[in-house]
């Protein structure tokens, strides 16, 4: 069913709707009593935060005393910051290999998606990575990665240092974090997965059609909406990554793991440089905001 | 039904918030300090006895984990502060005081006998000539080691020398000991290194000056013990992968005596396993340079009174309360520390003895430790340096270049 | 249904199924029985480096008491109790309606809100941080469960609706449209038609949304001071011992503080049944 954006009257085909005036403006009304308490809560605790910490990053502040105007101070000393492109750099390398999630997520959706016995337990205890707190799990792959006594050494023969070798400690952390995420994919494919037309799957079938070009070309097409979600929020646990990486390294050695998060989070709570911190918070949003809009107008031609 | 249990409770949380709200306009007491595991019982117990000498005082006292109190402590300072809260001493303390945000303690430490009993850590408690803190225990830092593992390398005492110390280290080399553990991983223990090559190379009154900013990092004696540090490095007498443990995952090592010493606080022996408690002894970081008098690390942690305190008549009660000797031990006791006070009796555990005598006969000065001495950015800043110097020692140049820039920005600005 | 239902396959392949479960199951949790045994291991072991054996001495008593007395515990979990339920299904009733608006109805500016709860979601948490804090402040609601609640609902409400009108927008339109030839008010389209299609979302978002409240650390730091609006990630970080970090009561405190949203997930499964979604409408 095609949908149009224009509520404007046009010469109506059969297969379009046409609404008389009156219902028009009865829908509207609607639409806005649905959108009003969610929008409103979402623009006094988020919107109106993210504007007032845009305000802040011009100013220099340290949560004590008056503030300071300081114009764009803040983003010019961020781009002169060694730390900052070492950030921005773990960031790049985070989004790229943590998008092995839903992938994954995927794999373990399919292989999960049978009604055998047990399987409802099955499926429970391959969700439970997703809620152990960060730390549980930082500590656990922190003792995996140990190289006098981990099992990585065990496993290799000789004590690898991960976490103490500025050229691995990010991967090591990535692969730390991939654990909970994917179990967090599995779940949004679980749940497209239950929306599938199976009409379409049968017929599918009996046309010949089977295995990885079933997947390819029938399934997946489906899981759409799945995949959007699993991606985006992929991409936003990747850019927010911060609880692992505050356990397993506290973004060192000599920060050399650190990613824009943990950086802006550093800068405000132990040095007290709010408007710094909210500087970065800002060029991370804006990082962001280019992966938003990129989405949602793949989303919104995929609609069309 | 959770739901009208639920109800039923918001209900009953309101009732308590508006009746705490009016007992507050009583002679009430707040008070807000850092409690990590087991703390908790023993902070308590000095304010039950507090209150039961103090009655007519309502003492109402909030726990906060360490992580948290760090994180929300310059907010309660700002707008509305508790009565009493606990904190560090040296530039910790100074930060807030320089912003008018404490209030002015110097008639206690005259009243109350302070500038006695806690003389040795009256200058950590001073900015600019008025004191803000009323301390409370402080920690020992020196050599732990397995005296099993010493006489198995054939070494007969505690070197007292650094030249006796580096050849202790090539004999446990040699009977195949790692001879010393450092979980460079948390980077301040490697501070600890660096504050002691510096008091033992430099002395107390330089070391104090390049924590206040005053020195160049490029500075040659800044370059001695760095230099002195390298060859301990270049010699590997640190443990292997030294950057992958921390304080939790480098005690393994000494336990199961892969390695044979490490320059820690006297707080440490309280997480060893009682088997290997009674291996272990504890000596004075040695002598390098004999002409310099010994000085030590000895940070305190304090109780200070915020400026816009409500009730700051009990709260002046309540610190001159904890700062009694007797007191001030029970609670060093409690937590594993060392009482600051000279007048509370001195502590029964073996090495928190020898702690407690190293601290006391120190002619040299007590610094309060890398990281509460220096503004918390440059300490952090050269903290890294040092985990760089320590993965790489060739880059000292770059390193301390880089910290230099880093000192200008900071102490010019 | 996809992939082909097991019963169809042929019985060799069944059998090498239903065994492979427990293995992929084992290495797959292999991390999480780690903690486990942790949360049972003595202090003593942990110095010594056992990580990975066999505890020679089971603390188990010992941890969980430890963890369940040193700071009040029941009282934490209490707290995440009324600060949870109320967020999860407060946020998720307001992101099916705002879901339902942004999905089936047509009006100027709803690809423009969507644009923005999209992006509201991709705030990092940091950037909030002071502002939020300053508006609970101001509003009085600084170290109460209320001052969670509301911001959890708010923020959680902005994944959901983006979630919810995607699932929403795939649903089939006729049924809104029978519905309105039928006289059906917008309410009754909402309830009767909507909500009904929607829950296996409902149920998955119930899960997530619950896991991330309950889970959260970071709010409690900024909005709670204390004991009394506390919940028990608090509490958990609390469990760290004084100077070296007593790891097996922290993972006891965790596996403690895990089971809710583990029971939560498996009360949940029955609205992942294939089929259900368009059993509506078919005849």
């Amino acid at each position: 069913m095609s949908t149009t954006l224009s509520d404007k009257a046009v010469p109506v085909s059969r297969e379009r709707r046409k609404a008389p005036a009156p219902l028009s403006r009865r829908r509207n009304r609607a639409a806005l009593l649905f959108l009003l308490p969610g929008g409103l809560l979402f623009a006094v605790y988020v919107i109106y935060p993210v504007i007032s910490s845009i305000v802040l990053s011009f100013y220099n502040w340290d949560g004590m005393t008056p503030r300071v105007f300081a114009g764009l101070d803040n983003y010019r000393e961020l781009l002169h910051s060694d730390t900052f492109y070492t950030a921005l750099k773990n960031n790049v390398i985070w989004l790229v290999l943590f998008l092995l999630a839903p992938p994954c997520g995927l794999a373990l959706a399919l292989y999960l998606n049978q009604s055998v016995r047990g399987i409802r337990l099955v499926k429970s205890l391959f969700f439970a990575p997703f809620v152990l707190p960060g730390v549980v799990v930082g500590l656990v792959f922190g003792w995996f990665y140990d190289p006098t006594f981990g099992l990585l050494k065990l496993i290799v023969g000789h004590g690898v240092p991960v976490l103490g070798d500025p050229r691995y400690v990010t991967y090591g952390i990535i692969f730390a974090a991939l654990w909970p995420q994917i179990p967090f994919c599995m779940i949004l494919y679980l749940t497209g997965l239950t929306g599938i037309n199976s009409e379409v799957i049968e017929a599918a079938r009996m046309e010949g059609a089977e295995g990885l070009k079933l997947l390819w070309h029938v399934i997946l097409p489906q899981l759409r909406p799945a995949t959007f979600m699993a991606v985006v929020l992929t991409v936003i646990g990747a850019l927010r990554s911060f609880d692992l990486i505050s356990v397993m390294s506290g973004g060192g050695p000599f920060d050399s793991s650190t990613v824009l998060a943990y950086f802006m989070y550093d800068q405000a709570i132990k040095y007290y440089r709010e408007g710094y911190s909210a500087a970065i918070a800002v060029v991370l949003f804006m990082i962001m905001l280019i992966f938003i809009v990129w989405q949602l107008r793949r989303l919104v031609r995929s609609e069309t | 039904m959770k739901f009208k249990a639920g109800k039923f409770l918001l209900a009953g949380i309101a009732c308590l918030a508006m009746t705490a709200a009016s007992y507050a306009d009583a002679a009430t007491l707040r008070v807000t300090v850092s409690a990590r595991g087991n703390q908790r019982a023993v902070w308590q117990s000095a304010f039950d006895q507090f209150e039961k000498a103090n009655p007519d005082v309502d003492l109402k006292v909030t726990y906060v984990g360490e992580e948290a109190y760090k994180v929300q402590m310059s907010g309660w300072l700002a707008t509305d502060p508790p009565d009493v809260l606990s904190w560090h001493n040296g530039e910790r303390m100074a930060y807030f005081a320089r912003r008018g945000l404490l209030d002015d303690l110097s008639a206690d430490w005259q009243k109350d006998g302070w500038n006695q009993t806690y003389a040795a850590v009256k200058p950590p408690s001073t900015y600019a000539g008025k004191q803000y803190a009323a301390p409370l225990g402080y920690d020992s830092y020196g050599f732990f080691y397995r005296k099993d593992l010493f006489e198995k390398a054939g070494i007969a005492g505690e070197p007292k020398t650094w030249d006796e110390f580096l050849a202790d280290c090539k004999k446990l080399k040699a009977a195949g000991i790692a001879p010393i553990a450092v979980p460079a991983k948390d980077s301040w223990t490697l501070a600890a290194w660096f504050d002691y090559l510096d008091l033992r190379i430099n002395g107390y009154a330089f070391h104090e000056q390049l924590m206040a900013g005053e020195i160049a990092y490029t500075d040659p004696r800044v370059r001695k013990v760095y230099a002195t540090w390298k060859t301990l490095i270049d010699d590997k007498y640190f443990v292997d992968n030294a950057l992958s443990y921390d304080v939790d995952s480098v005690s393994p090592l000494l336990v199961n005596g892969q390695a044979a010493m490490m320059l820690m606080g006297t707080f440490f022996a309280a997480g060893l396993p009682e088997a290997t408690r009674d291996k272990m002894s504890y000596f004075r970081f040695p002598v390098i340079d004999a002409a310099v008098p010994m000085a030590e690390d000895g940070p305190v942690n304090i109780l200070m009174i915020p400026a816009k305190a409500t009730n700051r008549k009990d709260a002046h009660r309540l610190l001159a309360f904890m700062a009694q000797p007797q007191i001030n031990g029970e609670l060093a006791k409690g937590w594993g520390q060392l009482p600051s006070n000279n007048q509370a009796p001195e502590p029964q555990d073996p090495i928190s003895k020898i702690g407690f005598q190293i601290l006391s006969s120190t002619p040299g000065g007590v610094a309060q430790f890398y990281d509460r001495d220096m503004t918390k950015e440059m300490a952090d800043e050269g903290m890294k340096g040092m985990q760089q110097f320590y993965s790489d020692p060739g880059q000292i140049d770059q390193i301390l270049n880089h910290l230099e820039q880093f000192r200008q920005r900071i102490y010019k600005k | 249904m996809y992939p082909m239902p097991v019963s169809r396959w042929r019985p060799g392949s069944r059998l090498l199924y239903k065994l492979s479960l427990p293995c992929a199951l084992l290495l797959w949790l292999l991390p999480l029985l780690a903690v486990l045994v942790t949360s049972i291991r003595s202090s003593d072991e942990l110095s010594a480096g056992n990580y990975w054996g066999w505890p020679e001495h089971f603390a188990l008593v010992e941890n969980y008491g430890t963890a369940l007395t040193q700071t009040p515990m029941l009282h934490y979990f209490w707290n995440s109790v009324l600060i949870t339920v109320p967020s999860v299904a407060v946020s998720i009733f307001l992101a099916s309606m705002a879901g339902h608006a942004l999905a089936n109805y047509r009006f100027r500016g709803n690809l423009l809100l969507l644009a923005i709860f999209v992006a509201g979601n991709f705030v990092p948490v940091q950037i909030l941080m002071i502002p939020v804090r300053q508006l609970t402040l101001a509003l009085g609601l600084y170290n109460t469960v209320l001052g969670l609640v509301l911001f959890h609902t708010a923020f959680q409400t902005g994944f959901c609706t983006l979630f919810l009108r995607n699932f929403i927008r795939a649903l089939p339109y006729e049924l809104i449209e029978a519905a309105r030839v039928e006289g059906a008010s917008e309410w009754a389209i909402y309830t009767r038609i909507v909500l009904p299609l929607v829950r296996p979302a409902l149920a998955a978002l119930g899960i997530l949304v619950f896991t991330f409240v309950w889970n959260d650390y970071f709010w409690a730091l900024c909005l709670t001071q204390g004991d009394d609006a506390a919940p028990i990630t608090v509490g958990v970080a609390a469990l760290k011992g004084q100077w070296t970090t007593s790891w097996n009561l922290v993972s006891a405190g965790s596996v403690l503080a895990a089971l809710p949203s583990v029971a939560m997930f498996f009360a949940m499964q029955k609205h992942f049944v294939t089929g259900l979604t368009f059993g509506a409408t078919k005849g």
